[in-house]
């Protein structure tokens, strides 16, 4: 048609200028795209000591606007589109889309009749009022990318190695420790260099300065989370060993001990060795009434010596052999995994042969042979050697008796290791006071008046005891039995008891209604009871029972169940039922039943009928996410 | 000139210009008319107006005393139509509304007679139409859809045009039966009679407790009534608006909805009834304001009255209180004219 074809023709002129206009804003976008990626490259390159220069900058950028001026500007603009604009600038009553799309080769009156109105309104259009000059729209990150490469090109570099600082660790300290925090790790540590400089072992001195610097630094906050768990089971390790090695030595001094205690004559010196542990004085006397026998009946004091060397020998032969049983649960889990195969004899051989306290107690056997052999050949050395195996055996009582200290040192690095890692350092002991605290008046969390005045302390830390060891039990924490066991010997020997003991009675005490009857989630040291396993994190999910499960609603942030979501959750959990179904039919035969009768008004049988409907039985649905 | 086909007024270019003219003169000489006597109510009589013109009915929602009775009333009055009122009752019967046959005892000796039922006029009025159980609502839905009735083994085809306009309380009132979805379906606007504004209540009162008013004069005769209803359906369609038209009753599809909305909300979408209505009243709009087209406005324009009653939500929807006309708004709002 000829109307049709100046329809057209105009259509045409305004895709041209749609086009025009689109390679403009094309080239702004390639220009920008083109100075980003410049900025980019100047900066890599003033980096590396070179520059770009200003000429092949400027030229990039031209390049880039003409490619994005030819991409977009090539880009198809269907008539339709023209026709959409050049609606919008008439009267947004779509008549030339309309005219356009229906103008065909056999037009009916009403489409020429279309097409004339069409045609007549778009002479009266000029292209320019259709599409008029506007600013292209990626002028502002033109702007942005122009600053950018700006800044790249004046911004002062320095060079690679320039710009490589000393890094600083990335490790979190914590905040400096309220006053008092590790006051009752800081009486270990204070008991223990104690009891190291009154048995003058160097072993548990040296723990004992070890643990309390670990004190300090967590007090201070200078010590990470990581390097103080690291530190605190080294510790811990050391103490176990140590504590091992001490019983070790202890039962090998209390077996020579009987061995003389048994002879007559040398019984005097037997007694004091057994009570060797006071100081280095016992040392002394056991070495002066060993010499005393010696010279006087050197035959009994040889056969003595070399009873108690035997003796010495079956005890740390024994000690050895139960090493692996008895013993593991005081050696941290890693080391009884690392021993827990040491059973053979080539084994246990070769485990003592790089063992020193095993060489140290084969070659005081040794010495003991030598000086009975000496005393029984009449050598007059036989004094001397007899005093100086005195000595000896008294050192090795001392040594057995720093066991306690250092067990005590073990488990208190051990429960610091745990506070540590649940994160309740900070908190942790004022919670402990706050529940000792209501041990001690007699409230206990749960409800129950504890046990009358003067029985508390024991009470409770029997139920510490108690609690540790359910706890323990089943939650698979480390060495369970010992955790309980030693608690209560604590609580037992020492009365009131330290405050890490006292604190963890409290504890037990206060939680117990959760620690016994939640059983298996414990962690057997008695900060938390029933709490997450012993290296639990925070918002670990306590322990549940076995029939609890977990059902979550997916909801957007911040907004309640919709009353739709309330009834499909209901509807998914409980409407499938049989049991349900079953009451349901029963409802509501009764229900259609009353319908039928006049008393039911008209216009709340609907009501009754749509409420039914809505909470007929239906298999479970997954509850929609809300929108809101 | 093309081959007419039955009713349709066979035209040139210029003629169409001054039929479609013609047609808006016609048009706002009734609207005027029917405003003599109305007062406000200006959209709910724009569209029952289009729906006469379309061919369809007319389902209009409001307390009572909207002037409802007295809109179809006068646009009968001014179409020279035969009007009549059936209201709706729970105790009406499907005979009481389509006519029964009658024992007639005559010279010729006894026969059955059929006794017209209120149903056979051009206009009838359905009042409160939910009040009636749903076996005498689905008595209309033959004479809606084929504009007959069938009473034992015989066929009335009623007179045409006929035009029904259906009011019903809100659902929530008392003596309420919702009507059955595939009643709804047969209308072809669905429409919200609002209480008047001041002004309008004022301008009620002075024309209502003064002087009698004159009575409604005759501004269009039957056969004129019928030829703008032929031109309506010659107005064409452009594709892209029939496209919009498509997309948008397949967008109140829950199953092929892109709105999550309609997707979560939504039991069942519109019928292709739907889609005819939207076409129809987008023609007769483009036809009131003298254009040969309709456009995507148009559609826009009857958008709600033609599908609110056609998307039925789901428990969801309504416990959540959605209503079918926020749905349509935001398909239309989100949905583009043009892909």
């Amino acid at each position: 048609m000829a109307t049709g074809g100046v329809l057209s023709v105009r259509l045409g002129q305004i895709r041209r200028r749609l086009r025009l206009q689109a390679a403009l804003e094309g080239g702004v976008a390639g220009a920008a795209l083109a100075m980003l990626a410049l900025a980019v490259g100047v900066v890599l390159a003033r980096g590396g000591g070179g520059a770009p220069r200003a000429e092949l900058v400027a030229t990039l950028i031209l390049l880039g606007a003409a490619a994005g001026a030819i991409v977009r500007g090539a880009r198809r603009i269907p008539l339709a589109r023209c026709a959409r604009v050049a609606d919008a600038a008439l009267d947004g009553q779509d008549r030339l889309l309309s005219a356009l799309t229906l103008d065909t080769n056999d037009p009916s009156p009403f489409v020429r009749a279309l097409v004339a109105d069409a045609v007549r309104r778009a002479e009266s259009l000029m292209p320019g009022a259709a599409v008029p000059a506007r600013r292209p729209a990626g002028l502002p990150t033109l702007g942005i990318a122009a600053l950018a490469l700006t800044g790249a090109a004046l911004f002062p570099a320095s060079s690679r190695a320039a710009r490589v600082g000393p890094t600083a660790p990335n490790v979190e300290h914590h905040a400096a420790l309220p006053a008092g925090a590790l006051d009752a790790e800081r009486e270990v540590a204070r008991a223990a260099a104690e009891a190291a400089a009154r048995l003058g072992d160097a072993r548990l001195a040296a723990l004992a300065a070890d643990f309390a610097r670990a004190l300090r630094r967590l007090a201070s906050g200078t010590l990470s989370d990581p390097a103080a768990l690291d530190l605190l089971r080294d510790l811990e390790a050391r103490a176990a060993e140590a504590a091992r090695a001490a019983k070790r030595d202890g039962q090998a001094a209390e077996a020579a001990a009987r061995a003389l205690e048994a002879n007559a004559e040398t019984r005097s010196a037997g007694k004091a060795l057994a009570q060797t542990g006071a100081g280095a004085a016992d040392d002394e006397r056991a070495s002066a009434a060993l010499g005393a026998s010696a010279a006087t009946h050197p035959a009994e004091t040889a056969r003595a010596l070399a009873s108690a060397a035997a003796n010495l020998a079956a005890a740390a032969g024994e000690d050895g052999a139960t090493g692996d049983g008895a013993d593991a649960k005081d050696r941290p889990r890693r080391l009884s995994r690392d021993e827990s195969s040491a059973g053979t004899a080539p084994e246990k051989t070769a485990r003592d042969a790089g063992d020193p306290e095993a060489r140290h107690l084969e070659q005081l056997r040794r010495e003991l042979d030598d000086a009975a052999s000496a005393c029984r050949a009449g050598d007059p050395g036989c004094r001397q050697r007899a005093e100086e195996r005195g000595r000896d055996l008294a050192q090795l009582g001392r040594q057995g008796a720093a066991r306690d200290s250092l067990q005590r040192l073990q488990r208190s690095a051990e429960q610091l290791r745990a506070r540590v890692s649940r994160g309740e350092l900070g908190d942790g002991d004022a919670q402990a006071m706050r529940s000792f605290g209501r041990a001690a008046n007699g409230r206990a969390a749960n409800g129950k008046e504890a046990t009358p005045s003067g029985t508390n302390d024991v009470s409770a830390s029997a139920e510490a005891a108690e609690g540790d060891r359910k706890g323990a039990g089943a939650g698979q924490s480390s060495r369970p039995g010992e955790a309980a066991d030693g608690r209560g010997d604590d609580a037992r020997e020492s009365g009131s008891g330290a405050e890490t003991a006292a604190a963890s009675a409290a504890m037990a005490a206060e939680g117990d209604g959760t620690s016994q009857q939640e059983s298996g989630s414990g962690n057997g040291i008695g900060h938390r009871p029933g709490g997450a396993p012993l290296g639990g994190r925070h918002g670990d999910a306590p322990g549940r029972r076995g029939t609890e499960t977990d059902d979550d609603v997916p909801l957007p942030d911040g907004t309640g169940p919709g009353r739709a979501e309330v009834i499909g959750t209901a509807a998914g959990r409980g409407f499938a039922s049989p049991g349900y179904a079953r009451t349901f039919n029963d409802y509501a035969a009764a229900v259609e039943d009353a319908l039928g009768a006049t008393a039911v008004p008209e216009g709340k049988r609907y009501l009754v009928r749509r409420y039914f409907d809505l909470i007929r039985p239906r298999p479970p649905t997954r509850v929609p996410r809300s929108t809101r | 000139m093309s081959a007419s086909r039955p009713n349709e007024v066979d035209l040139s270019a210029d003629a169409v210009t001054a039929a479609v003219s013609a047609f808006r003169t016609d048009l706002d000489r009734l609207l005027s008319e029917i405003g003599r006597r109305l007062v406000g109510q200006t959209d709910v009589v724009g569209a029952v107006a289009s729906a006469l013109l379309a061919g369809g009915h007319v389902l209009v929602e409001g307390v009572p005393g909207l002037g409802k009775t007295l809109l179809v009333r006068t646009a009968a009055a001014a179409m020279e139509l035969t009007f009549s009122r059936v209201q709706f009752t729970p105790d009406l019967m499907p005979a009481d509304v389509l006519g029964t046959n009658l024992i007639v005892d005559d010279a010729g000796g006894r026969r059955f007679e059929f006794q017209k039922g209120p149903i056979f006029a051009h206009v009838v009025l359905a009042d409160e139409i939910n009040r009636a159980t749903p076996k005498t609502q689905s008595a209309l839905l033959e004479a809606m859809q084929e504009q007959s009735v069938t009473v034992g083994k015989q066929t009335y085809a009623l007179p045409p045009p006929f035009f029904v306009l259906a009011t019903q309380n809100p659902i929530e009132m008392e003596g309420t039966y919702p009507l059955p979805e595939a009643q709804l379906d047969r209308f072809l606007f669905k429409l919200r009679a609002l209480p008047p504004s001041s002004a309008e209540l004022h301008q009620i009162l002075d024309r209502t407790t003064g002087a009698p008013e004159e009575a409604t004069r005759v501004v269009l005769g039957r056969e004129r009534l019928l030829e703008m209803r032929a031109l309506v359906r010659q107005v064409p369609v452009a594709r892209p608006i029939q496209d919009f038209v498509v997309r948008l009753v397949e967008a109140t599809d829950p199953a092929r909805s892109p709105l999550g909305e309609v997707t979560r909300f939504v039991r069942y979408g519109s019928s292709p009834r739907g889609a005819q209505a939207l076409i129809l009243g987008a023609k007769i709009e483009a036809l009131r304001a003298g254009r040969f087209a309709p456009s995507f406005a148009d559609v826009r324009r009857v958008a709600i009255p033609a599908l609110r009653h056609r998307v039925l939500l789901n428990f969801d929807g309504e416990a959540e209180g959605i209503t079918a006309d926020a749905l349509i708004e935001k398909l239309l709002a989100t949905l583009p004219e043009m892909p």
